[in-house]
């Protein structure tokens, strides 16, 4: 046996991915899906042909100070906005931590503007904010980032559209084909109800995607704090398990 | 289907237009250290030099400017583990034309059945989530023929997964997102 087969192996088939927790592909609210959306049936294939194992990022350091974008892009003072600490866990679909995985974040300042050259957002740019942000997480999948709180943004999906308040995340599993990219809400945001891509999301999965204000994740006289936890997939529950 | 005393999955959302500042900051000048570029290997690795490059369209056959494309690989010998020179796994993000390209080592097999290939997700604006497609050489017939992802696949849609050699060690794929030869995405 090669060293190869041994690594395939060692990794369980993974459960299918919810699709009707998900978003179709053709979303009529949400105009850029109409000429990107896939219309052929997704092909299914043999589970243990498919296992890929997510990337060995183990040589990647990830410091303290890439998960605090309130540091990370600093030229000459502090970011302006409201601090947030954002944290919560990344667990699989069993509730079994997903420990030392990188998790990466994306978002617009507190004038809902992107440091990114396509966006013309006639808002500010800060010159102390970057707006990305990398963590791992540890033994027990906890993850845990200290940012700004971004503001909403207009798009122009349709007339007076405007993107409730987000962060963009994305996350790795043990497996390639477990890869997560996802936004995260704040609660009680009234833009929740006019957003075509929060609302792409079938109605009983929405509220994964909303963080929990957490008095206990607030650092006094600094910052709010908001908790949310991934889940990503799990082991398939029988020796594979197809949709 | 969602079996009893599991947690629900978190569901999926848009990249959308600004994934260059989290996922490929170096793509537009952040200083913040990419965490994977479009290079899969470099010279140093163990293995043949391989350029893919493709182009990214939509159901009109117009370029996708804000793709992004991850890539996962084995290496030279079949492994999956990181080497000298040798990461596995890349990220590359479309130009203005749609254009992509990565730089690797020809992939080497697992024992079996299997054809060299590459794991490609592709992500952009207007895809509420991921899509997994799989590369294959056109020039390896043969073991192509016997691959048993491609035999999953309808024959009619497989040419689709079939990257061209433009040059000794320079390939192309092309991926249409919708429309005629929709490239063939799989349930993964
Ligand atoms: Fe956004």
């Amino acid at each position: 046996m090669s060293d190869s087969r041994s690594t395939d192996a060692g990794l369980p088939p993974l459960a299918p991915r919810d699709r009707a927790a998900n978003p179709a592909w053709i979303d009529p609210g949400y105009r850029s899906t109409a000429r990107r959306g896939p219309r052929e049936p997704l092909v299914a294939v043999p589970p243990l042909a498919a296992l890929v194992p997510a990337p060995d990022l183990s040589d990647v350091v990830v410091t303290e100070i890439d998960a605090d974008l309130t540091r990370n892009g600093r030229i000459n003072g502090e970011p302006v906005g409201e601090r947030i600490i954002v944290a919560g866990r990344v667990l699989d679909e069993e509730g079994r931590a997903v420990a030392d995985t990188i998790v990466e974040l994306w978002q617009a300042n507190a004038a809902g503007r992107y440091r990114h050259p396509v966006d013309d957002h006639d808002a500010p740019l800060d010159p102390n904010f970057l707006g990305v942000g990398r963590c791992r997480t540890d033994a027990e999948g906890r993850y845990r980032f200290v940012t700004i709180r971004p503001g909403a943004y207009p798009w122009r999906n349709h007339p007076n559209a405007w993107r409730p308040a987000h962060l963009h995340f994305a996350l790795f599993g043990r497996h390639f084909a477990d890869r997560l990219v996802t936004q995260m809400y704040f609660p009680g945001d009234p833009l929740l109800a006019f957003d075509p891509i929060f609302r792409s999301v079938p109605e009983h999965a929405r509220e994964r995607l909303i963080a929990r204000f957490d008095l206990s994740l607030t650092v006094e006289g600094y910052a709010l704090g908001f908790a949310f936890d991934f889940v990503l997939r799990g082991p398939a529950a029988t020796p594979w398990e197809t949709t | 289907m969602a079996r009893a005393n599991r947690l629900g999955q978190t569901p999926t959302q848009t990249v959308g237009p600004y994934f260059a500042i989290g996922l490929a900051p170096h793509r537009i000048g952040l200083p913040f250290l990419p965490l994977a570029t479009e290079e899969i290997a470099t010279d140093e690795a163990e293995g043949e030099p391989l350029v893919l490059m493709g182009r990214v369209l939509d159901g009109d056959g117009a370029p996708v400017s804000d793709a992004l494309i991850e890539a996962r690989q084995r290496d030279a010998r079949g492994g999956w583990e990181p080497g000298r020179g040798f990461r596995g796994y890349g990220r590359a993000a479309t130009d203005r034309d749609g254009c992509f390209r990565f730089r690797t080592v020809r992939p080497g097999v697992a024992a079996g059945d299997e054809a060299p290939h590459l794991w490609l997700i592709v992500q952009a604006r207007g895809l509420l989530g991921p899509l997994v497609t799989r590369v294959h050489f056109a020039d390896e017939a043969e073991r192509n023929a016997r691959d048993p992802i491609l035999l999953a696949v309808p024959p009619a849609r497989r040419a689709t997964l079939l990257a061209d050699k433009l040059a000794p060690g320079r390939y192309r794929f092309d991926i249409r997102l919708q429309g005629e030869n929709e490239t063939v995405f799989f349930d993964l």
